[in-house]
């Protein structure tokens, strides 16, 4: 931009002002030199302007002779150029690699005992009108005795297991041996403790209805059924093994 | 004596290991450069600082220094070039300060304070110049460099350089009568 009027006379030889002015203007400028004199510099100029230069000289002369200053400020060049490069490429999703993750899964040690018995099952508790039913404890009760004989069955090393021998749709037509045989499957199976009630109907029928060798036979499922112990007669006909639990009470 | 040439002599004896040259070359362009960048409108400390570039510039360059009797040109060359990259970076304009009020600010005669007072609305007359004419003043009136130098760091010729002198210096008393009459 221009600051100076225009047309501005372009050589010596355009008009300049006339001689008065020329001389007033040449005593102005004189006043301007004299109004505007140079300040001083601080002390220590000159010594500050040495250390600048020795600096500066001190710098390029490491740079020219010591080998490790040029591989250090090469690094530090390299450095510097390549950073923006390696941040535009992290904000960039697309120009970023895809890179397989290394990972280790942490192996856990096993359970203990006690994380076992919590990862077990929680039996229901029963409720306070429940623990005062006679049924609810009638078949809490035929549960024990049935677990009792299945515990004793395998302490006497009565592990062979037996078949069974009825089925479950034909409870009405066994015999007490079938029952006798069910009893020794359920110990050595170790077989659920829920009595089908067709089972425990035609056992309590028999021991109405059958001879002394049916009740001999239907010894253990009374003791269970009922909790009574068998008798002496009964346990001749050998339906017992040693430490059976209906001989001992 | 051209001082210019005398210029060139002192870096002459300084490249040859003279350490009073360099002295005698700071005492003489130091307080001018220092000067130019006050009146252009630096602060104090910067125009020092500014001036210290000045001089580190020319050291680190001597080798390539042709010794042509216009070693304040090549100084002023240089300050200019400091000084409009310091504008550039700073990016605002500070008024002049007025170095020589904080210099003498005793009491005198009622004559030195008319004096004085005078000269204050002088500078302030010159620092309310546009910075283009305040420039051709500084350069050409308190530098004291040949027009033919003047023509060349301003990239103008040399009768534009006279004839825009003089507009200045009638700028420059426009602007004190102005200051005289609201005085």
């Amino acid at each position: 931009m221009n600051r100076f009027p225009e047309p501005l006379p372009q050589d010596p030889g355009a008009p300049l002002p006339g001689a008065s002015e020329e001389r007033a203007l040449l005593a102005l400028a004189e006043e301007l030199r004299a109004s505007c004199p140079n300040p001083a510099v601080e002390p220590g100029f000159a010594d500050a302007v040495r250390a600048r230069v020795e600096l500066s000289w001190t710098m390029w002369r490491t740079l020219e002779t010591s080998q490790l200053a040029r591989a250090a400020a090469t690094i530090l060049v390299i450095s510097i150029s390549v950073a923006p490069i390696v941040a535009l490429i992290q904000v960039l999703p697309w120009l970023r690699e895809e890179r397989t993750v290394i990972s280790m899964e942490r192996q856990l040690p096993p359970p203990t005992v006690e994380e076992r018995e919590q990862s077990l099952p929680v039996v229901p508790q029963p409720g306070e009108a429940e623990s005062l039913d006679p049924q609810w404890i009638e078949s809490i009760g035929r549960r024990n005795r049935l677990g009792r004989a299945t515990a004793s069955w395998a302490l006497a090393g009565l592990a062979a297991p037996r078949p069974s021998g009825v089925v479950p749709a034909a409870w009405e037509a066994a015999s007490a041996e079938d029952l006798w045989q069910e009893f020794l499957s359920r110990c050595s199976q170790g077989a659920d403790t829920t009595l089908p009630a067709g089972l425990t109907a035609r056992v309590e029928q028999l021991l109405v209805i059958g001879d002394a060798h049916d009740r001999a036979a239907l010894a253990p499922w009374r003791w269970v059924l009922r909790g009574e112990a068998a008798t002496s007669a009964e346990l001749l006909h050998g339906r017992a093994w040693p430490g059976a639990p209906w001989v001992a009470e | 004596m051209d001082s210019g040439k005398v210029h060139d002599d002192l870096l002459a004896r300084h490249q040859a290991g003279d350490p009073a040259a360099f002295d005698l070359l700071v005492k003489e362009m130091a307080p001018r450069l220092k000067g130019f960048f006050q009146r252009q409108g630096s602060e104090a400390a910067t125009a020092e600082d500014l001036t210290q570039n000045v001089f580190v510039r020319v050291l680190k360059s001597l080798d390539r220094y042709q010794p042509s009797g216009q070693m304040e040109a090549y100084f002023l060359r240089i300050a200019r070039n400091l000084w409009i990259d310091h504008q550039r970076r700073a990016a605002r304009f500070h008024r002049v300060e007025d170095a020589s009020e904080e210099v003498d600010q005793r009491p005198g005669p009622e004559l030195e304070v008319q004096q004085r007072d005078r000269a204050a609305r002088v500078r302030s007359a010159l620092a309310d110049l546009d910075p283009a004419v305040r420039e051709l003043l500084e350069l050409a009136i308190l530098q004291r460099l040949p027009y033919k130098e003047v023509a060349e760091l301003l990239q103008i010729p040399i009768g534009t350089v006279k004839s825009r002198v003089f507009y200045a210096l009638r700028k420059l008393r426009e602007e004190l009568r102005v200051l005289e009459d609201e005085a």
